[in-house]
């Protein structure tokens, strides 16, 4: 049994991971481990050998595992790095193959000593950490958590599972399918099936509006060709060995499907691309606050969720649509462990009006420290709309905006001399500007 | 000829696997063959998993006989074969006074059954031993003899210990033709048996009709659930008041920590409609809402599975065709519970029959089944990794299952070649992911220790294929 003191674990090592312990690293964290349960660092990236990455973060278009590795890069040429150490020193040491499956809160007052039990073929490691940063990412919403009914025979896969077993195993699943939900990997892995030579029959939505990016259904379906239906269920799955058709049909406003117009598609394998959900079931027993909004951790200005020491990042906390949010995002988180901050007399929880579903912090607990990022998604799709902060009545910052959809997250910073005008409450209001 | 056997059990459900195990312990040669790839892929696979106590049986049939006897030999069983077994105890709700009156006919009919320790609960003691419950509950029946199991790994390891006592283990092997001749069976021309045991399940009826026994007719009726994630939702197995028109949808606790909502009762001409459809869906979560205080928490899974029904009682005996065939037919609700009881009855109707059976010196009544890596303690973690570094790899992570313990399952005596084989053994991608994250990974080890090709990799039976080929880029690597 190996045993380690660190002053940070990180778990998990996708962009949110590595971007936190370059970050934290960077502001003076001097033992920092992160612990990844795939053979490299990464995360899904791996997976994600499409382009469109990097475009914030570094400037230029890269496929996912480019940015993984330029993420991995910026860690070993800027401070100490070891790769699978026998034993923890100053800099960022990074164990691979290591499954992380149990937290620990240490209960005295006099040290802050979080306990984390991990597997992998060297044994039983424990790490001892001052502060945690939860970085486990999300995982895929699949058939059943979305109810549908029918057979279950093979070819069913989540868009993420066909993904890897075609981007990384190199293995194709599938002659004709239809892809339900228009989720940015759903919309993705149309265009990577047609690639490979299926037929992708459908992309079948039952909201009217696509969760996906707009330059992923003009790039992964219009330019191929595929077409992409909206307000419309999956009503059953036909087949006993493999698929062998799907019956789609139209809903009405209340998502009811009207049967009478079911549609039977033919085809053997049906891809699921209906939501992610974050990965959170490893500190249930902890106890972290989760927001039903998200899912996620509840977190504050500084990444920290409701217990303290316990920073988070990236897809855990709320699922992004792009890569570079996370990285920037967990980069503040680094910084947020790091620096102390002085607190506020009370918190003050962010509100909202009903064309927002969330905020990202749910809530501020310290005076304000340089800008304030907040991270919002929309309830529907607003053509032309306004986005008013207000704190104690005063209007802090108002913005238009174009083209607001839930599928692409709204990212707004309040520069500092703004973010020092909020008072003891703070409310966001998403309006929609009529013509 | 293949072979000549003293024993033939078709089908290697619960029933096939729990006789071929009873009878292991003596000196025969027994065959337990079965049409499909692996064993308990019919009913077993898909049902309710409850040891149920015995009061809900009528008097004097043998469903009341073989199920009081049948649940008080599990403990045993569960202990010598090493699979999981919970002695919960459950309740039968009652939501009005009509239904308490039901609550006593059934108590009355338990006691005459021969079920120890019923009682009837008021609402208080209901609502403090299960929190979880809507404060409409008037009353309950407990019976603390029910118990939970998981069907299909009591199956596996039935059989897994039958074969390491002498059984014969035959899959892929559907049974066309039995013809008969002076001193037994010949099934498909190829097996010679003295004796046939027809244990299998829906198509019980057409294997008895293979020797002219057309006594009786299985009538599928399909039985739809859900699965909800691993959680302290209730303490014990909950029934509802059982109706004309059925014994209402359930809500338990799995031996793995889920709890398991259903089923449905849906007669169905073909046996195997194993589809879930979306009034079964329907039914089942508001059946559940109205058992629950709260909102019914997120559905993980679903399945279905079909009973194989003959009338209102079990057929378990001699066939009047032939002495020597013995049907154990119409095996619905309570067959699980019911199963080693069954057993020993197919033993003594052997015996009668002029079986002899002698008893082997050296036969071993325990599976050694090394235990799970993530039930293991620390210390015992690191000497298990240590000694092979493949079991700190971690491949399910919704359930912590390693690499070696796949690898493990994949090489037994009684191999996993599927992957539903390997989730039956070892619950890989039946955790929340529902294998999301695994399948690739799982798909490679069944290649590299079952020596498939990805082609050839399937789901359950032939033709249930995830892989057609390699991409193009793999292809011109």
């Amino acid at each position: 049994m190996r045993e380690f003191q660190c002053d940070l674990a990180i778990i998990g090592s996708g962009p949110a991971g590595l971007a936190c312990a370059k970050s934290a690293a960077e502001h003076g964290v001097k033992k920092i481990v992160i612990l990844e349960r795939n053979p490299q660092s990464g995360g899904i990236l791996n997976q994600c050998i499409h382009n469109g990455f990097g475009l914030s973060v570094y400037k230029e278009e890269l496929t996912g595992p480019e940015y993984a590795y330029r993420a991995l890069q910026l860690i070993q040429r800027n401070f100490p790095f070891h790769k699978d150490p026998d034993m923890v020193e100053d800099g960022i040491s990074l164990f691979t193959e290591t499954m992380v499956t149990y937290i620990s809160k240490v209960v005295t007052d006099i040290a802050k000593d979080h306990q984390i039990q991990a597997l992998s073929p060297k044994g039983v490691l424990i790490i001892h950490a001052q502060k945690v940063f939860l970085a486990m990412g999300c995982r895929e919403r699949t058939r059943f958590n979305i109810l549908t009914p029918g057979t279950r025979p093979a070819g069913i896969f989540t868009a993420g599972a066909i993904q890897k077993i075609i981007n990384q195993e190199g293995l194709m699943p599938a002659k004709e399918a239809v892809i339900i939900g228009s989720g940015d990997i759903g919309l993705i892995m149309a265009r990577r099936l047609t690639l490979e030579g299926a037929k992708v029959k459908l992309v079948s939505e039952i909201l009217p509006y696509s969760s996906g990016l707009t330059r992923n259904i003009v790039q992964c379906l219009q330019d191929y060709n595929i077409p992409l239906r909206y307000n419309t269920a999956l009503v059953d799955i036909i087949g006993k060995k493999r698929v062998e058709a799907v019956v789609v049909a139209p809903v009405d406003e209340n998502r009811r499907p009207d049967l009478s117009r079911a549609k039977t598609i033919t085809c053997d394998t049906v891809v699921f691309s209906v939501g992610l959900t974050p990965e959170t079931d490893l500190t249930k027993t902890l106890g972290l606050v989760i927001d039903p909004a998200t899912n996620g951790y509840q977190v504050d200005e500084t990444l920290q969720t409701s217990l303290p020491g316990f920073y988070s990042g990236g897809n855990v906390v709320h699922v992004h649509d792009l890569a570079d949010l996370v990285t920037m995002e967990s980069e503040r988180a680094g910084a947020g462990l790091a620096i102390p901050r002085v607190p506020r007399s009370a918190p003050v929880y962010l509100t909202h009006n009903e064309n927002l579903r969330y905020i990202v912090p749910q809530l501020l607990r310290y005076q304000s420290f340089g800008p304030l990022v907040l991270s919002m998604r929309s309830t529907r799709v607003l053509p032309k709309a306004t986005l008013t902060i207000i704190s104690e009545g005063q209007v802090i910052l108002k913005q238009k905006r174009e083209h607001v959809t839930p599928g692409e997250m709204l990212v707004v910073t309040l520069p500092e001399v703004l973010a020092q005008k909020i008072g003891n409450d703070l409310t966001v209001n998403l309006d929609e500007e009529t013509l | 000829m293949k072979s000549s056997q003293d024993v033939v059990i078709v089908g290697a459900g619960i029933i096939g696997s729990s006789i071929a195990r009873q009878l292991s312990q003596y000196q025969l040669n027994i065959t337990l063959l079965d049409q499909a790839s692996d064993v308990s892929c019919g009913t077993t696979k898909a049902n309710s998993a409850i040891i149920h106590a015995g009061y809900d049986a009528k008097p004097q049939t043998l469903q009341a006989k073989y199920n009081v006897q049948g649940s008080l030999l599990w403990p045993l069983l569960a202990k010598e074969l090493a699979f999981p077994y919970r002695q919960l105890g459950s309740l039968v709700l009652s939501f009005d006074e009509k239904q308490d009156e039901i609550l006593k006919e059934l108590l009355n009919r338990g006691q005459q059954n021969g079920v120890s320790g019923l009682e009837i609960w008021n609402q208080k003691k209901i609502l403090r031993e299960e929190p979880a419950l809507s404060s409409r509950v008037h009353s309950a029946l407990y019976a603390p003899s029910a118990a939970i199991v998981c069907p299909y790994q009591a199956a596996i390891a039935l059989t897994e210990n039958a074969i390491h006592n002498g059984v014969t283990w035959l899959p892929s092997y559907p049974v066309k033709k039995i013809s008969q001749d002076k001193d037994g069976f010949v099934i498909n021309d190829e097996i010679h048996t003295r004796y046939l045991i027809n244990a299998s399940g829906v198509n019980s009826d057409k294997v008895a009709a293979l020797i002219g026994d057309t006594s009786f007719t299985i009538s599928p009726r399909r039985g739809e659930y859900l699965i909800l994630d691993k959680q302290q939702l209730v303490n014990h197995v909950l029934f509802q008041t059982p109706t004309p028109l059925g014994k209402g949808v359930l809500l338990a606790p799995t031996v793995d920590g889920n709890v398991l909502l259903g089923p449905t009762a849906i007669d169905c001409k073909d046996p195997t409609d194993t589809q879930v459809t979306q009034n079964g869906i329907d039914l089942i979560l508001s059946q559940a809402k109205t058992i629950l205080k709260d909102p019914v928490p997120p559905v993980i899974s679903g399945f279905a599975g079909i009973r194989a029904l003959a009338g209102d009682d079990f057929i378990v005996g001699p066939s009047q065709v032939h002495p020597h065939f013995f049907n154990c037919a119409g095996i619905g609700s309570p067959g699980l519970a019911s199963s080693p009881a069954i057993a020993l009855a197919i033993r003594d109707y052997l015996q009668e029959a002029g079986l002899k059976l002698i008893e082997k010196p050296d036969f071993d009544p325990c599976r050694h089944q090394r235990l799970p890596i993530h039930s293991l303690s620390n210390r015992n973690k690191d000497l298990l990794i240590q000694e092979n570094p493949n079991y700190g790899k971690i491949v399910c992570r919704c359930e912590t299952i390693s690499e070696q313990e796949i690898i493990d399952a994949i090489t037994a005596e009684l191999p996993a070649l599927t992957l539903d084989g390997l989730k039956r053994r070892l619950r890989v991608g039946m955790g929340r992911c529902q294998g999301g994250f695994c399948t690739p990974r799982l798909l490679r080890l069944l290649e590299q220790y079952g020596h498939l090709k990805p082609a050839q990799i399937n789901k359950n039976e032939p033709g249930s294929n995830l892989i057609y080929n390699e991409t193009k880029g793999a292809r011109h690597a």
